[in-house]
């Protein structure tokens, strides 16, 4: 299924983004979490502060649904 | 003026009253980018060396700095200064809000105090009147008491800045209140307000501020505005202010539990950013011109006490005041955030002192007797309240721990000096740095004293590895140099580093406001000129190699970190002293922590480097020249 | 026939100022809150809330006006005819959310005159424009 996953800051060099200038689209398992996804595509689960969906904080082991929006924070630089 | 000053500074003497007005120098605010950099010339300029922070020759500066007020994102802050009681050297510390651009919208660019007040005393404007009143009714009582009834006495639409006893009673650690939440809270610049008997700034502007060219300004504007709208960033920010990762910092083991005894807390959850929004949120709160909104205002309710209202807890304050201190509940953290916001302590350093007045407690160091009977056990609010109350009354022993950790480490003695979390004398910030070089490397060599405001580079030791400490000094200098700008320009630096603009583009609005027509590079050589200077007057001031001052708590090379993650983890003395090393080196500064003459030369700064000549403490001429990768935009790879 | 009205949802306003400061550079060329034609109400300690406070078009400040230099646009908007004020204020106590400004470097009153420009920099939806079917009054 088809998912999306949009990242700014630091995190977007890492994401390489595919469909506008922070987001990419990424084809999964129904049954994968965001850790599996993101290592899959190379991008270390580690530098990811909050995974926000749906206005709500999820973390590393939350399964996306059908075309949902995934977006992934960077921490911030001090604050 | 056209160039986003007000046009006016004023220079106040509070021994006498007299209130002098002069138009604002904008050759020195182009040469020293005002905020930060024209409070550095000044107090250089001006404090004499063995001037008491405390007395009467110290001054205290507010300064709003070119950018504030002119529409430009975040463009809010208020810079403030002395020569810190905290660290005795240079003490800068600002905060966000509204008061900057009302100083601006007032006429003013600076104020500049000399002196001690007689009696307490408000510095009150209005436009163009400018008076010292009568502060008695107001002195005692707490900011976010005084705040709503100075509004009440003189106008809804004043805004006003505050201490609390604490900076009443000249608790070195004490901070500036505004805004029912904003603070400017470290270097202790409340207490040198409190010094000065005033108690309040209360300010009302109704004029405006001219711009170079306010047609392309506003074009710049309205693109960023619609450029960031749809960042990635901007929702969850929005959301959650810096609260949000608190997880994060404890899923890395950074974070600092139990006065940074070990860095991965088991209750993270009770006190993390979703805690935060789910339990105490009441709304989103902004700055001046900033539609971030990362302010959260707040409500905490504890069993058996009334609820309070406050802005936070940011990150700092959710650490520090939080796994620091072993709470296990949002509203505990929310409760002591706004009792040490009331009170008018720094949050970040009241958390460090609180915590190193709970393991002294917890090692036998300190006893109930010495505590009024009291308690003082982790996670304990109550017992956190009461010896809050005993320093900010300087009560028995809250007498030593009123000058922060390290002064009561002095007085305690017996080995507490290991684990008093300061350097130069200021509590470290909610990062332990014994597996993150660069950040123990930022607090060590941090102007002020320990703060990661002026360099943060976690996720760089996670990209460049976290056993590694070679490479750490090129960034942290990177970062000193592009981080304090933002303390000139008065804005903040959250917006603009956390939504992919680059530094190009900041310079871009500072020349549509100011039309001054700096480049990045000539930023950076200015942020590098006042680093160098602060340095120097550091070094006059304490009159002893910078390298003396540099170290970081003994715990950062003694203590492995215990559990978690990072369990074993932990630098050595040895490493300390290399990236020391490698840091001077990358500046151009000997090995002792001086600056070369090299170096103070091509910052023209020649008069600094005669005066720490004659005190012999004048860096060595350097051997290979000045190195060129001291202004080297270091761009780390990606994490 | 419809008409535009500004819309405060209630508790989404942040206190930012931006709507305040860009209202001021569109009418007046300056950076300068205190020339805009609307306001944020703030209510701190408790409950911890901002209100906007905007125009509502009710054409009561055109009722109140003695010199006739307030009128009634094809649009519904009440439009102040800067050369005809004197700046005498009437108006002002009959504005029901207390809208209607003077300032000290201008001869006559500021109200707004629905450009909606406050609309479109507002990033929390606190204000936004809607429609609605015009009524007799306003």
């Amino acid at each position: 299924m088809t998912i999306f996953l949009r990242a700014g800051g630091q995190l977007r060099a890492m994401l390489k983004p595919d469909i506008d200038h922070y987001t990419r689209k990424v084809e999964i398992d129904s049954e994968q979490t965001i850790g599996e996804i993101l290592t899959a595509i190379s991008l270390d689960p580690a530098y990811v502060a909050l995974v926000y969906v749906d206005g709500k904080m999820k973390d590393l082991s939350f399964k996306p649904s059908e075309g949902q929006t995934i977006t992934l924070q960077p921490p911030v630089s001090g604050g | 003026m056209a160039n986003g000053l007000a046009g006016t500074t004023l220079r106040i003497n509070l021994n006498t009253g007299e209130i002098k007005r002069y138009p604002t120098d904008e050759k020195l605010m182009r040469e020293w980018f005002g905020g930060r950099g024209v409070i550095a010339k000044i107090l250089y300029d001006e404090v004499p060396r063995d001037a008491d922070p405390f007395g009467p020759e110290n001054l205290f500066i507010m300064s709003a700095g070119v950018m504030s007020g002119c529409f430009i994102p975040s463009g809010a802050k208020i810079e403030f200064g002395s020569v810190s009681p905290l660290t005795n050297g240079h003490g800068d510390s600002n905060m966000g809000g509204h008061l900057g651009p009302a100083l601006k919208f007032a006429g003013y660019d600076m104020v500049i105090m000399s002196g001690i007040s007689p009696k307490p005393i408000y510095l009150f404007i209005d436009d163009d009147k400018v008076e010292l009143r009568d502060a008695s009714q107001y002195w005692g009582m707490g900011s976010l008491e005084c705040e709503p009834k100075m509004k009440k006495d003189l106008g809804e639409d004043f805004e006003i800045a505050t201490i609390g006893p604490a900076g009443e009673n000249g608790i070195r650690f004490s901070c500036i209140t505004h805004d029912f939440g904003r603070q400017a809270g470290r270097t202790g610049q409340g207490a040198v307000m409190g010094s000065k008997k005033l108690k309040a700034i209360a300010v009302r502007g109704t004029g405006g501020i001219k711009v170079h060219d306010l047609q392309k300004l506003t074009e710049y504007v309205t693109a960023i505005i619609k450029r960031t709208q749809t960042h990635p960033n901007m929702a969850p920010w929005q959301k959650y202010g810096t609260a949000f990762f608190i997880d994060w910092s404890n899923k890395n083991a950074v974070i600092p539990v139990r006065n940074f005894q070990t860095t991965y807390y088991e209750n993270i959850e009770g006190i993390s950013g979703e805690a935060l929004v789910e339990k105490c949120l009441i709304t989103h709160k902004a700055c001046f011109g900033c539609w971030m909104n990362c302010g959260k205002y707040t409500k905490a309710v504890i069993p058996g006490k009334q609820a309070v209202y406050l802005e936070g807890p940011e990150y700092e304050t959710g650490s520090l005041c939080g796994s620091n201190l072993g709470m296990t509940d949002i509203n505990q953290v929310a409760y002591l955030n706004w009792l040490m916001d009331n009170v008018g302590m720094d949050t970040m350093s009241g958390g460090g002192v609180v915590a190193f007045a709970m393991e002294c407690f917890q090692r036998g160091l300190i006893t109930t007797e010495d505590l009024e009977g009291h308690t003082l056990n982790w996670g304990s609010v109550e017992d956190a309240e009461h010896f809050i109350d005993m320093v900010v009354h300087r009560r028995g022993i809250g007498e030593y721990f009123s000058g922060g950790s390290k002064r009561a480490a002095e007085k305690i003695g017996r080995g507490s000096e290991k684990f008093a979390m300061q350097v130069k004398g200021q509590e470290i910030s909610g990062y332990d740095g014994r597996y993150a070089p660069g950040m123990l490397l930022s607090y060590m060599t941090c102007d002020i004293g320990a703060h990661h405001n002026r360099s943060w580079t976690i996720t760089v030791d996670m990209a460049e590895g976290r056993d590694k400490i070679e490479g750490r000094a090129k960034v942290v200098v990177y970062l000193q140099h592009i981080r304090p700008l933002f303390d000139c320009w008065c804005i903040c630096r959250l917006f603009w580093g956390e939504l992919d603009i680059e530094p190009e583009e900041i310079v871009e609005a500072l020349n549509h406001i100011t039309g001054w027509n700096i480049d990045a590079a000539e930023a950076f050589k200015t942020s590098e000129k006042i680093w160098n200077l602060v340095r120097c007057h550091y070094l006059e001031r304490n009159k002893a190699n910078g390298r003396t001052f540099d170290y970081p708590p003994a715990r950062s090379w003694e203590d492995k970190i215990p559990t978690g993650p990072s369990a074993g983890k932990g630098l050595s003395k040895e490493q300390i002293e290399a990236m020391l090393d490698e840091y001077y080196a990358c500046r151009g500064w000997d090995n002792n922590g001086n600056p070369s003459r090299e170096v103070l030369h091509d910052l023209k700064l020649d008069f600094a480097a005669d005066n720490i000549e004659k005190l012999g403490l004048l860096g060595k001429p350097l051997p290979n020249g000045i190195p060129t990768v001291r202004g080297e935009r270091y761009k780390p790879k990606a994490f | 026939m419809e008409i535009k009205r500004i819309r405060v949802a209630p508790g989404k306003c942040s206190g930012c100022r931006l709507c305040m400061q860009i209202c001021a550079i569109s009418h007046y060329d300056e950076i300068n809150p205190r020339k805009a034609g609307l306001k944020i109400e703030a209510h701190f300690p408790q409950p911890g809330l901002y209100k906007p406070k905007v125009c509502s078009q009710c054409g009561k400040c055109m009722e109140a006006c003695p010199e006739g230099a307030i009128y009634r646009r094809d649009d519904g908007s009440y439009i102040v005819i800067n050369e005809k004020c004197t700046n005498c204020g009437e108006c002002i106590p009959v504005c029901k959310p207390g809208v209607i400004f003077q300032h000290r470097d201008l001869e006559h009153v500021i109200i707004c005159d629905n450009c909606f420009k406050c609309t479109e920099l507002c990033n929390t939806g606190a204000i936004t424009v809607f429609t609605r079917p015009v009524k007799d009054s306003a």
